[in-house]
């Protein structure tokens, strides 16, 4: 499921069949490159007390789950300050990949499995923070030290490739450089 | 991903911490004047006009460099200029860069970075003596070592690094790593 359509998906109390109001955001752990929870209005909701987005709806058992943000991820996601849409990605040694057009998650588990830089993406697992400036990722070879090339842009690919003097490689798909990376 | 990069360039590129934030950006490069290394960066409030800030950013306290950006752990990784001054630090553009044999190489222009987790300062770039090479402006890169001498005026590199100097800085790259290479292995 993309980030942008959980947004405005309705949440619903299942004791009293009543519309407890929207997402109108969500917040992200990004060290468990996970969505935690639900921003309704000025209030959140843990994931954890949600089944997950519904294909229409969101349900939560009772109103009370609604509460209050306590923790510094939901205050910051309650302000706007964390809304990765349209953020700029940054590795964590200072190169801008993109600007983030959308974010994959599952909608039951909320683990994040991507993150959608215009007509490329990266790995969830890269995610380190999100704040008002950007989104901070892993660099290059801390994501590829498990070996995980898929994890990475076609630019930073083509990088390694030029790094290790890949014949034709400008010529290259991302598919292409992976499998002549691996 | 490690590629190389002028300092000078840092300038105005923003102070992003893992968390995504960016209190403030690069006012300038505070070099060590007696090894050549990067002593740390003062700081100002974004955009050209900012404000400069008190606190500033020691080298060791660099996460990640690279040309987009300065990464920090967190705001604590800042420390107050009061305290913790870069004071003893200047800048090393200007100097003249001289082997060990006596021959001038020519004026230092820029410093040399490589990026990456674990930036460093490699090498120079020299406004080439005049009538050494070709052209009067030509700029060539010269590699640093660990160990060389600095006065503030001058920098005394070893007769060695004239076989790798480079006119540009995409083989520059391969260049510092053969040098040190050499070096090393001469001290063995």
């Amino acid at each position: 499921m993309r980030w942008r359509n959980a947004l405005g998906r309705e949440v619903v109390d299942i004791s009293t069949a009543e519309t407890i109001g929207h997402v109108d955001a969500m917040v992200v752990d990004a060290s468990a490159s996970s969505i935690v929870g639900m921003v309704i209005g000025n209030q959140v909701v843990s994931w954890s007390d949600t089944g997950g987005i519904g294909s229409d709806a969101v349900t939560v058992v009772n109103a009370d789950l609604i509460r209050e943000p306590k923790s510094d991820l939901e205050l910051r996601a309650v302000e706007g300050a964390s809304d990765p849409i349209s953020k700029r990605v940054i590795t964590e040694d200072g190169f801008a990949l993109g600007s983030i057009a959308d974010i994959e998650f599952d909608p039951e588990s909320g683990t994040i499995s991507r993150v959608i830089l215009g007509d490329d993406h990266i790995a969830g697992s890269r995610l380190m923070g999100t704040g008002s400036f950007a989104v901070v990722v892993r660099s290059t070879d801390r994501s590829t030290a498990d070996g995980d090339l898929a994890s990475l842009t076609k630019s930073e690919l083509y990088e390694m490739a030029k790094a290790s003097d890949i014949d034709g490689r400008s010529t290259m798909s991302k598919d292409e450089l992976i499998a002549a990376l691996g | 991903m490690t590629s190389l990069l002028r300092a000078t360039t840092l300038i105005g590129r923003p102070v992003v911490t893992l968390d995504g934030e960016s209190p403030l950006e690069i006012k300038d490069v505070v070099f060590n004047t007696t090894s050549g290394e990067i002593l740390g960066f003062t700081l100002r409030k974004h955009g050209i006009l900012g404000s400069p800030a008190s606190e500033v950013l020691r080298w060791s306290a660099v996460h990640g460099l690279g040309p987009d950006a300065v990464v920090v752990a967190d705001v604590e990784s800042l420390s107050d200029d009061a305290e913790d001054s870069l004071g003893d630090g200047g800048d090393v553009l200007g100097n003249r860069i001289m082997t060990e044999s006596g021959t001038d190489l020519g004026e230092v222009v820029e410093v040399v970075v490589a990026t990456g987790r674990h930036a460093e300062v490699v090498g120079f770039e020299v406004e080439a003596a005049g009538g050494s090479r070709s052209a009067d402006d030509h700029h060539v890169f010269i590699p640093l070592l660990d160990t060389l001498a600095i006065s503030g005026k001058k920098i005394i590199v070893p007769d060695a690094a004239t076989d790798f100097i480079r006119d540009d800085l995409s083989g520059f790259g391969s260049a510092v790593a053969e040098f040190r290479s050499t070096l090393s292995g001469k001290a063995n």
